[in-house]
């Protein structure tokens, strides 16, 4: 009974405090828990990107490694001869549209250009000897313009030591000018020889005089008179081929451009079953038919211009060299791995790309080819008035202004170049002696702003700089000789690769050149990739809200030519360091975009450009300021 | 025995309005990827830049889009296009509407001459309503 009651009681006091035993133990054992890990005591979830990349990164590698292996497993796998040719059969059919396609337009691009140039062989055919013989009077006219300008500061007074010697240079100087005369007479009548024989004399006479006297001391100005001794030489040579009559059998003979191969005999074939292999070396062989085809156009092209033989001027253009990858010979072999397998996929990839940029290069041949012919027609007259505008413009002084602002727009009349070799029209320069700027560098580079977009109501009305350009470049030049002509002066495409560019011996440069953009922080451009006895072009452009007269004042470190919208308007030769104010020209830009092309020649060492643009009115504000 | 129905008594047929619901989701399921698809047509594959300072601006459907990727390569509306051609879309554009909106999708690792070449054109033309997008977590 006793026992009962005990274990009764036992049980009563269990059933009592037990679940409270075990809730309280319960909520140590939890406590204990939360103190002793951390992990469990967190109550918020922090996000950190940095953490969150770094494991995603940590995820990819191992997922990229996991790949890589599987990827090397596959590779190691054998293939049946039968199954890879099928395999191979089967990648190449998803490719041959597109290489076939491409392939043909490079065929079709082949046979323009070789129209093109048949058509402007034909023309070297149809020269007469007056033709050629009028352009050489032509450059007579300009050297014979430019005599006359060397020779003024000769004959002013003080120009010689001795005040007696004063008769002679004056005699010297109706000499020159009777050769203007006798030149505008050759350009009326270029075969007439005896005219030519008189002139020759008279260059002799002047040439003599110069030199005897600069040799003896007898001018101040030593360079001056040793200047105008060179161009009278310059002129007998050049009417020396007056002399004679031009062997026009020769200068038409057209028996070494040999023009395009016959087109590949895969090409031939029906497309479906044109290998890959076939279509990739067919393309290469027509790629190297259109350059041959295209340089044979542009020789012809600078004959007709420069009134040369096609040999001699064949000798003057360079062709492109393209080095393609021989994509074709790896192409022909039969894969015995997946892993070849893959290999011919990405080579037929390479191979698609490679004939898409043939394609789109010959394209650009066609366009620029087409430029050519087009502007054939009127070659002649352009090319005679540039011989003279181009004399003009190199004989210009330093800091010199010259008005282009007549023959803007096109190419114009004798009186409208007239005006702008004299610059003494109602629209010249007024603001300083001897239409000359001085330009204070300190200031121009303290304020001038660039600028391309030009309105009446801006604000600035001072000097602006170009400072954003295209450049390509640079083409090997050597002895700073201003031919052959490169590619973008014939056009300007941006997106143009050319492959006949400068190579260095172990340096970066391969040839491959590209446009690229450029943008400067101050006025003074730097070409890429400088080099010695090399050129580039630059291309911009430049927005005017209504048609303007700007002035030009342009640089260059070594030698320049600038275009605008397709005009010459400085052409300065010779190594030279820049220096701001080393010419002005006064010239219209149309209402719109105008074209602005820059070829800048580098001698030894620097190689800059800069062209400012300033309203005229300005310049002449703040002369009249001072 | 005859049977009577109890549309029989009220004389009307009901119409079940299930096919009706289903085709009103249908369409409204079909213009929603309409729209992304039009929208995802002009995006190209770039890791966009981030950016703790963005203004954000409803979306423009007629907005223009230029892409450039890491390599510097241009995009007109998600087309790959080339210098030459997307200065003359630019030229069209400012001529046409030189209001419109530019919206420029940048890869983070884009050389910063191609972005500048890009601004400078839009600029040199006369379009200044020019935007750079960025990363967004609900848009992206």
């Amino acid at each position: 009974m006793t026992a009962t009651t005990t274990d009764k009681s036992r049980r009563g006091r269990i059933r009592r405090v037990g679940p409270w035993t075990i809730s309280l133990i319960l909520h140590g054992l939890l406590l204990l828990a939360l103190l002793a890990f951390d992990p469990l005591g967190i109550t918020e979830i922090k996000f950190s990107r940095a953490d969150e990349r770094e494991r995603t990164e940590q995820v990819a590698e191992r997922e990229r490694q996991r790949q890589a292996l599987e990827q090397e497993r596959r590779q190691r796998l054998q293939l049946t001869q039968e199954h890879a040719e099928r395999l191979k059969r089967e990648a190449e059919r998803r490719h041959r549209d597109e290489l076939t396609q491409r392939l043909e337009r490079l065929i079709v691009n082949r046979q323009r250009v070789d129209e093109l140039r048949q058509q402007r062989l034909a023309e070297i055919h149809e020269r007469t000897a007056e033709d050629v013989q009028s352009v050489v009077a032509a450059q007579l006219v300009a050297q014979a313009e430019t005599l006359q300008r060397m020779m003024e500061p000769l004959t002013r007074e003080g120009a010689v030591v001795d005040p007696a010697d004063a008769s002679i240079v004056h005699q010297r100087a109706e000499q020159v000018d009777a050769i203007r005369e006798l030149a505008e007479h050759l350009r009326d009548s270029p075969l007439d020889s005896e005219k030519a024989r008189e002139l020759i004399n008279h260059a002799r006479d002047v040439r003599g005089t110069m030199l005897s006297m600069a040799n003896a001391g007898q001018f101040v100005d030593y360079h001056a008179a040793r200047g105008v001794e060179h161009r009278a030489f310059q002129m007998m040579q050049t009417a020396g081929r007056l002399t004679n009559e031009p062997d026009m059998a020769g200068l038409n003979d057209t028996s070494t451009a040999r023009g395009p191969d016959a087109l590949p005999e895969a090409v031939q074939q029906p497309p479906q079953s044109l290998s890959a292999a076939d279509a990739y070396d067919a393309a290469r062989e027509v790629e190297k038919q259109i350059d041959q085809a295209n340089t044979e156009l542009r020789a012809a092209s600078l004959a007709m211009a420069q009134r040369t033989s096609f040999a001699e001027a064949m000798s003057k253009i360079t062709q492109p060299q393209v080095n393609r990858p021989d994509l074709g010979t790896e192409l022909r072999g039969t894969p015995t791995t997946i892993g070849g397998l893959n290999e011919v996929r990405e080579t037929l990839e390479q191979a698609r790309g490679v004939m898409q940029e043939m394609a789109l290069r010959s394209e650009q041949t066609v366009r620029s080819a087409e430029g050519i012919v087009k502007r054939g027609g009127d070659q002649q007259a352009m090319r005679v008035e540039e011989a003279r505008l181009g004399q003009m413009l190199r004989m210009a002084r330093h800091g010199e202004v010259i008005d282009l602002t007549g023959v803007m727009g096109g190419y114009g009349s004798d009186d409208l170049l007239r005006d702008a070799d004299r610059g003494d029209d109602e629209s010249d320069m007024q603001q300083s002696d001897n239409n000359r700027i001085v330009l204070e560098d300190r200031t121009i580079f303290a304020h001038a702003l660039p600028g391309q977009r030009f309105s009446a109501a801006a604000d600035r009305q001072g000097w602006l700089y170009l400072n954003t350009w295209y450049i390509v470049g640079p083409w090997r030049v050597p002895d700073m000789q201003y031919e052959p002509v490169h590619e973008p002066e014939t056009a300007v495409d941006l997106d143009a690769i050319y492959y006949n560019g400068y190579v260095d011996g172990d340096g970066p440069l391969d040839g491959e050149l590209r446009w690229q953009f450029v943008q400067t922080e101050e006025m003074r451009v730097q070409p890429p990739n400088v080099r010695s006895g090399a050129v580039w072009y630059a291309y911009t452009e430049v927005y005017f809200e209504q048609d303007k007269e700007m002035l030009l004042a342009i640089a260059s470190d070594d030698a320049a030519k600038v275009w605008i919208n397709d005009m010459v308007v400085w052409h300065d030769t010779g190594l030279s360091p820049w220096s701001m104010g080393e010419g002005f020209r006064r010239v219209r830009f149309q209402q719109g975009y105008n074209r602005v092309l820059v070829r800048v020649t580098n001698g030894p060492a620097h190689c800059i450009f800069s062209v400012l643009i300033c309203p005229p009115e300005s310049v002449e504000q703040s002369a009249s300021r001072e | 025995m005859r049977i009577r129905w109890r549309n029989d008594v009220d004389g009307q047929a009901e119409v079940s309005l299930s096919p009706l619901i289903d085709c009103v989701f249908l369409l409204l399921i079909f213009f929603l990827v309409a729209t992304m698809l039009r929208e995802v047509k002009r995006d190209i594959a770039i890791d966009l830049p981030e950016s703790e300072a963005t203004v954000k601006l409803r979306p423009e459907p007629e907005q223009v889009v230029i892409g450039i990727d890491t390599d510097g390569r241009f995009f007109y509306e998600g087309r790959e296009t080339t210098v030459m051609k997307l200065l003359a879309n630019l030229g069209d554009l400012a001529a046409s509407s030189p209001d419109r909106r530019i919206r420029l999708d940048i890869d983070r690792a884009t050389p910063i001459e191609a972005v500048v070449e890009v601004l400078h054109a839009c600029q040199f033309r006369g379009l200044s309503n020019i935007g750079i997008r960025t990363y967004d977590r609900y848009y992206n």
